[in-house]
């Protein structure tokens, strides 16, 4: 693999998914993605901690219920939890994709390159020094945490030559692990060690509709602006010189991308905090099953990403220890770290990584 | 050429010789200070069983200066000052509930993990103005070898290893006990034994006067204990902390779902999910939310609209409790029955 090139010179305005061949049809690997994901939430609002069956659900869901607490319960507590969960794992797949696909880096994702741990200390530190702080106002301090722990691993990386993608996976664990160092630092000081799992590892508890209100809009214009970039996405997978050639405005594609990536982790983060691995796993998982077309990889990735979160919170949910619930990210580490595992031994063999 | 590559350098005998000796003098002074014995933790003692987890403090000997005990290690010898002089280090919260009932100061006291520097649990702020606060868990023994104490009252789950207090000064080791147990053993090592006794009669008296006060809305009433940290909620049993003295001591009867969930089950406090938040079918609950942020904690729960769906909740029979609650000594107990009592003021079933 080679290192993202020099940024080149303007180009002219050519519209550069025309220069590419149409994507390859691959309906049948869409569809099977949209029926996992269809799959996922019916099982993830079915079932839960024994309160709420698939049958209460159901006859809420159709209207005859009449007893208001299981008609609260779904409203109020099922439903958004479950459209949350599905939300947060959409965006960080796609905010993967988009990083590898910009990158060209199979190891970047928001886990690794200091987004989760910049906006997570981010929101920490903003909810104790001022609890009394809006939604809004959370949702601003974890953009500016993530533009910030993104832009410290992306300078560490360039502070030697070149970013090649070892370089740039090492300056994000190493800016992750400081980041989250200082988490754990300030979780100790504030003496909130039993609340220290809700900083570390992403989970979702108590969502509210109003939450949800304000994610979803910045989740939908970043999750539309990925499929939009999705073909430059795929021309820069030809390399920086000819997508060059091929019309593509590298430094424009490049300054979207990260805006588009930023705008798909804050809200995920917002909700669930730094869920591990659902942006490093889910696209290489994705492209194993469709292909390395990005412009059908990133709405693949999105909907693989959504089922694979929605099935770690109902895991997380069913499995309590009792009565405490695992916080999903516990479930997307375990998972992650296999794949990793099973990623290591294919570059061994291989001697690449597969991308 | 082979040979002369694997030739040994000519100073190579003496640097080995040097190396050696060098190793042996490290492993004797490693030896010596075994035999001196490793500096075990009081908790790794009482796993070993070298700590009588259940004997009490008594007194062997005493003179007007000096006071000798057999505490839970063995036997210790203590200064028998008068207590306005004396500086009495307590390395537990027990102990030092015990010290401010039997009205002595301590010289300086812990602070728990859940509580921010400087900050002494609610229930003890009124009787540790200008105490000097220890952050046991972090504080290193320099720390505790500035504060320079007379005398030093420790758990037997303490992070200092004995050898290292007693360095510091003269250390008692307190058995593991219930909160009666500890404040009669602190009063022994102090030489208060009738003050002691005199503070469990009132308290008794106090819990006896209560029980009574509250007879009315005992027999009518179901009550829960819910203690919310940020998001989480947790339902008590009878056996943490104060708990007890609202299952026990004022004798209210749990809600069904205390019962099923924690007192059935055998456990002293059981985590509750969300969802499950919305069968609490208590008449009335006690809720203490932890520090920090207990603002926004707070306000994040009265926003919930299962809470607010919750039956208690709706009748406005919900009462902010101190963390008493999640203690077991005698101030705290004493506080959890002021509590009550003042949950009960608050809904005006005493006169105005």
């Amino acid at each position: 693999m080679s290192a993202p090139a020099a940024p080149p010179a303007p180009s002219p305005s050519l519209r550069p998914a025309a220069s590419l061949p149409p994507a390859p049809g691959h309906r049948g690997a869409r569809l099977f993605a949209a029926l996992t994901l269809l799959g996922a939430g019916v099982a993830a609002l079915a079932f839960g901690n024994g309160v709420l069956g698939p049958r209460e659900v159901w006859s809420v869901l159709v209207g005859d219920e009449t007893a208001p607490i299981l008609r609260l319960l779904v409203h109020e507590v099922r439903l958004p939890r479950v459209l949350a969960a599905a939300l947060v794992g959409a965006c960080l797949a796609a905010a993967g994709a988009l990083m590898q696909g910009m990158t060209r880096n199979p190891l970047a994702s928001p886990g690794l390159m200091g987004l989760n741990a910049g906006g997570g200390l981010a929101m920490l530190v903003t909810v104790l020094a001022w609890p009394e702080v809006s939604e809004l106002g959370i949702f601003l301090a974890i953009f500016l945490g993530a533009a910030g722990g993104a832009a410290l691993a992306f300078g560490t990386a360039a502070l030697g030559r070149g970013t090649s993608p070892e370089r740039l996976a090492l300056a994000g664990i190493i800016v992750s692990g400081l980041l989250t160092a200082i988490t754990g630092q300030v979780v100790v000081f504030n003496a909130m060690t039993q609340d220290r799992l809700s900083y570390t590892v992403g989970g979702l508890y108590s969502i509210r509709w109003e939450q949800l209100a304000a994610a979803a809009p910045l989740a939908a214009v970043g999750l539309g602006l990925a499929l939009v970039l999705a073909p430059r996405i795929a021309v820069l997978a030809l390399g920086a010189d000819v997508s060059v050639g091929l019309g593509l405005n590298l430094g424009r594609t490049r300054a979207a991308v990260t805006g588009a990536v930023l705008l798909l982790v804050v809200p995920s983060l917002a909700l669930a905090g730094p869920v591990a691995f659902i942006g490093l796993l889910v696209p290489h998982l994705t492209r194993r099953l469709v292909g390395t077309d990005a412009r059908v990889v990133v709405p693949a990735a999105m909907l693989f990403g959504g089922a694979l979160a929605l099935l770690a919170d109902l895991a997380g949910r069913c499995a309590t220890f009792q009565g405490a619930e695992v916080p999903m990210g516990v479930y997307t580490a375990l998972i992650g770290a296999c794949f990793f595992l099973v990623l290591a031994r294919g570059l061994r063999k291989g001697g690449q990584w597969s991308c | 050429m082979l040979s002369r590559r694997w030739r040994l350098a000519p100073c190579f005998w003496p640097r080995l010789h040097r190396t050696l000796r060098g190793a042996a003098t490290a492993l004797a002074v490693l030896g010596s200070l075994a035999c001196d014995g490793p500096p075990t933790p009081l908790r790794g003692r009482a796993r070993s069983g070298q700590v009588q987890l259940d004997h009490p403090v008594s007194v062997l000997s005493e003179t007007p200066q000096l006071r000798t005990l057999r505490d839970a290690v063995g036997e210790v010898t203590v200064p028998a000052r008068p207590l306005r002089v004396l500086r009495v280090l307590p390395l537990g919260f027990n102990s030092t509930d015990a010290l401010v009932l039997l009205g002595v100061r301590p010289w300086a006291a812990p602070l728990h993990m859940s509580h921010a520097a400087g900050d002494f649990a609610d229930y003890q702020r009124p009787y540790l103005k200008g105490v000097t606060s220890l952050s046991v868990f972090d504080a290193g023994i320099e720390q505790l070898l500035a504060l320079a104490p007379d005398l030093i009252v420790a758990d037997a789950g303490s992070p200092f290893s004995l050898a290292q207090l007693r360095q510091v000064a003269p250390t008692v080791v307190l058995r593991v006990a219930g909160a009666e147990q500890r404040l009669r053993d602190v009063a022994t090592v102090l030489g208060l034994p009738d003050r002691a006794e005199a503070r469990l009669a009132d308290y008794a008296a106090k819990l006896a006067e209560a029980r009574a006060l509250l007879a009315g809305p005992r027999a009518t009433e179901k009550v829960a204990i819910l203690r919310v940290h940020m998001k989480q909620f947790r339902l008590y049993g009878n056996a943490l902390g104060s708990a007890d003295v609202l299952f026990g001591g004022l004798g209210f009867e749990p809600s069904p779902l205390v019962r099923q969930r924690v007192i059935d089950r055998q456990l002293a406090q059981s985590p509750l999910d969300e969802e499950s938040l919305a069968l609490l079918d208590a008449d009335r609950i006690f809720l203490y939310v932890d520090p920090p942020a207990q603002g926004r904690t707070f306000e994040l729960l009265r926003r919930n609209p299962v809470w607010q769906a919750v039956p208690a909740v709706r009748a406005g029979r919900v009462h902010r409790i101190s963390s008493a609650i999640i203690w077991d000594t005698l101030l705290a107990r004493a506080r959890m029955v002021d509590d009550v009592l003042e949950a009960y003021g608050k809904a005006r079933i005493f006169g105005t």
